[in-house]
């Protein structure tokens, strides 16, 4: 005679929290980018074209950090704004845009302002974007200096 | 008639299997936490800032500044991590250490997105498959218990349908959202190839063959960038049993390309699609490996064109 079973018949109430939670990670992500745990997963779902490479050198050659003014790299693939509860530090640099030659000057001089550095300094940047059809590679490059106002 | 239509669906989510591959997969989400959870303290001094609260990013948001702000309570997370995430590994304290190991892994992480000024995504579907697996272990304890005493406390049958048809749904989900957001934003434009070489230029491992193949190649810039796409959005067909071996495989080949080249953390979202995409469940239950159960026929239908491939044709009836 076969030993009946001790364990408990399962019942569809366990099916309840899989149904709710999977329903909520397919439903929430319509109206919000981004709310950890929950997410719609927007790694690189936009389609930049173009990028600047920024350097900053002294008057002795020494290449100074690029966040002392303000053209640090912000970007890590992901849209800025969502799922992080800082504000990062500004930056004029964004993935897909060129900052405009006024708007890198301003920054650089609040740079200098903040770390009391008259300068001169010499700031050069490389538009990187479509080459040939084939390859990306540098589309222009541009060279200021820049004194303290 | 509505429970009608019901019950063959709640029998099949309900039913209970060997929990070999459950275990198998388990260990893998719980190890894989662990290693994520130990990112955090590495990270503290490069990833945390301080500045200005960007408004509503995670479930914590709500708390104080001041609480959300310390990473001597990050640290304590991850802590707690390593400890009921051990346990759970070893089948103690369950199904607590589950509940608790879910809990701590998603507080450790929330916390670490409260202080970050750009956001990651390595550890989300790890996040929520803990969550699912917590509640397995919670609905399945007294079935566990008696196949721990009828001495098979790794196939025992307390393996419910529902926990791999829970698991994979939301790996499609994940991955589905993934493609669904390129096209909200960007349309079927984002495939464009010159995005991906720019992003390949900046981020790329130089000096990896795969690299310059992608930098000197806009046509296989674009190629993959259409089968990314392609295999993001459709994802959610996986959980469709023939289509699932060649979504997986797809993703699997994306997910290679992203740590090869990039050697961003997503290796952990490769295992689970290798477990939850290749039929790895199959071999397991029924200890037969065969390359056809890659193209995602079924059993039957497998049988029959083994037959047929091994006899070079048709099998003949005998006379």
């Amino acid at each position: 005679m076969e030993k009946p079973s001790k364990t408990p018949i399962p019942h569809p109430r366990e099916l309840l929290f899989p149904a709710v939670f999977l329903g909520v990670l397919l439903l929430v992500p319509v109206g919000i980018v981004d709310f950890y745990p929950i997410s719609s997963a927007p790694m690189f779902n936009e389609e930049p074209q173009v990028y600047c490479d920024y350097q900053v050198v002294d008057a002795a050659g020494q290449e100074l950090p690029l966040e002392w003014f303000h053209l640090q790299r912000n970007d890590n693939g992901n849209p800025p704004g969502f799922g992080h509860g800082k504000v990062p530090r500004f930056s004029v640099d964004r993935l897909g845009k060129i900052a405009t030659e006024e708007e890198i000057l301003e920054a650089v001089r609040a740079g200098m302002k903040e770390h009391q550095i008259a300068g001169p300094l010499v700031v050069e940047w490389l538009t990187i974007g479509d080459l040939d059809g084939t390859h990306v590679g540098v589309l222009k490059a541009n060279k200021m200096t820049v004194t303290a106002p | 008639m509505k429970k009608d239509l019901l019950t063959p669906l709640f029998s099949w989510l309900l039913a209970r299997h060997p929990a070999t591959f459950g275990r198998l997969f388990e260990a893998t989400v719980v190890f894989w936490a662990i290693c994520l959870s130990t990112y955090l303290p590495t990270t503290q001094s490069t990833q945390r800032i301080s500045g200005p609260s960007n408004g509503v990013a995670t479930i914590l948001s709500w708390m104080p500044r001041t609480l959300l702000d310390s990473p001597t309570l990050e640290t304590a997370m991850v802590a707690g991590v390593w400890i009921v995430g051990a346990c759970w590994l070893l089948q103690r304290f369950l199904p607590y250490s589950a509940w608790l190991t879910a809990m701590l892994f998603t507080l450790a992480w929330a916390l670490r997105h409260e202080n970050m000024g750009k956001t990651i995504h390595v550890h989300h579907v790890t996040t929520n498959l803990l969550w699912l697996l917590a509640w397995w272990r919670q609905c399945t304890m007294s079935e566990y218990r008696l196949a721990k005493a009828q001495g098979n406390p790794i196939s025992g049958n307390y393996y419910p349908e529902w926990v791999f048809q829970a698991c994979l749904a939301w790996v499609c989900i994940f991955y589905g959202w993934a493609g669904w957001s390129k096209l909200c934003e960007s349309g079927f434009d984002w495939a464009n190839g010159i995005s991906m070489q720019l992003w390949t230029r900046l981020w790329g491992d130089a000096g990896f063959f795969a690299t310059q193949w992608v930098l000197d190649s806009r046509p296989l810039a674009f190629l993959l960038m259409s089968l990314s796409l392609a295999l993001e959005a459709l994802a959610p067909l996986a959980m469709i049993p023939l289509l699932r071996p060649w979504i997986g495989a797809g993703l699997i080949g994306m997910h290679l390309g992203i740590v090869t080249i990039f050697g961003w953390g997503f290796h952990g979202n490769m295992l689970y699609i290798v477990l939850l995409m290749l039929p790895v469940r199959e071999w397991l239950e029924t200890g037969e490996f065969h390359f056809l159960s890659l193209l995602g026929l079924p059993r039957a239908h497998r049988v029959r064109l083994a037959g047929f491939l091994r006899q070079g044709g048709p099998a003949t009836r005998p006379s």
